[in-house]
């Protein structure tokens, strides 16, 4: 959605029409269910968060101002409801576990992914990788967030983001490169 | 004759980052969309308050131009009073209640003096005073004026 349907959407809001919200749930729920699933590593907690997500945007909407894109604010909630609800319970569900173990139905959101054997390794690799840079990549690079955006959204300087961004990317290619050799070990022997 | 292909050092021929970009998304659950719309409240119940609607700048004045109309009258009201008691003094004796208090009024719009609200003993003083006109007011002492001699050591 473009900087200008969301100035019209806010403004629509702000007049009051509400039902425009729906919009904004069609625009932006995909984006930020496939996000929330990258950050808890668990489907069912990110459809739970998806909608506390929306919640609190709905209630939030009349002192949205539009200084940055509902893209961005959304992401931002989402990420505020995932930490909160890290504090109050901890899940050291791994990532992959919940991939592998998962059903092949036609709801499964990692199918596609696990037919691929290079995405499935990315995602290996990106599973091993701590946190804060997991987030990092997967808001560049997954969710296609521009640096400035993501300072938006986890609240840190521009500067750092770059950097941060780096260095993440420096921790990653070496886990990408011994998932692949494993891979090929796997294939040869 | 095709571009070379720029070949990562961990042996793949994209850049590592292009491959995170085509990473393949994954699918949403079918009903995410319907269990999320259905759970908008109906926008009949919903109205944005209009305090939220006024801008950071129109409260700030407001709040502003509030906060200044408390101050004079603060400052101004020891003055307003002291003027109301001297046109209190100054009403002839034979002035019904209602004159009194319309008096007081035409003198000072601004003041919309009711009698329910004036101190008891300072009617009382008015109306047990008997004076002639005019009245000869004696002027208050004021710091700067001269101390009598009798009243000196």
């Amino acid at each position: 959605m473009s900087k200008i349907d969301d100035q019209r959407l806010i403004r629509s809001l702000h007049e009051g029409r509400s039902e425009e919200f729906s919009e904004v749930v069609r625009s932006h729920y995909q984006a930020i269910f496939r996000f929330l699933v990258h950050l808890s590593r668990d489907i069912h907690r990110a459809e739970d968060l998806v909608q506390e997500t929306f919640g609190t945007a709905w209630e939030r909407i009349a002192s949205f101002q539009g200084r940055s894109s509902m893209e961005t604010w959304l992401h931002r909630i989402a990420y505020t409801k995932f930490i909160d609800g890290l504090r109050t319970k901890q899940r050291a569900t791994k990532f992959l576990e919940s991939m592998l173990a998962s059903e092949s139905s036609g709801t499964d959101p990692f199918q596609l992914v696990l037919a691929d054997d290079e995405a499935r390794n990315l995602y290996r690799a990106l599973d091993e990788l701590n946190p804060a840079n997991r987030t990092l990549l997967v808001l560049h690079y997954l969710q296609g967030l521009s640096y400035r955006e993501i300072a938006l959204v986890l609240n840190e300087p521009n500067g750092t983001i770059k950097w941060r961004m780096a260095e993440a990317l420096k921790c990653l290619r070496p886990l990408v490169g011994r998932e692949v050799s494993d891979h090929a070990t796997r294939r040869t022997s | 004759m095709q571009p070379e292909e720029q070949v990562d050092f961990d042996g793949f021929p994209e850049s590592l980052e292009r491959r995170l970009r085509n990473l393949p998304k994954l699918s949403v659950p079918n009903d995410l969309e319907a269990r999320l719309l259905s759970a908008i409240p109906c926008a009949d119940l919903i109205s944005i308050p209009n305090s939220m609607r006024t801008s950071r700048l129109s409260r700030t004045l407001m709040s502003a131009g509030f906060a200044a109309a408390c101050l004079v009258m603060v400052l101004l009201l020891p003055k307003l009073e002291d003027l109301v008691s001297m046109l209190l003094v100054a009403v002839r004796p034979g002035q019904s209640g209602s004159d009194h208090n319309r008096l007081v009024e035409r003198s000072d719009d601004t003041l919309q003096i009711d009698t329910g609200f004036q101190d008891p003993r300072l009617i009382m003083s008015v109306e047990t005073q008997s004076f002639t006109w005019p009245i000869h007011q004696k002027s208050p002492l004021m710091v700067s004026s001269k101390i009598p001699d009798d009243l000196l050591d």
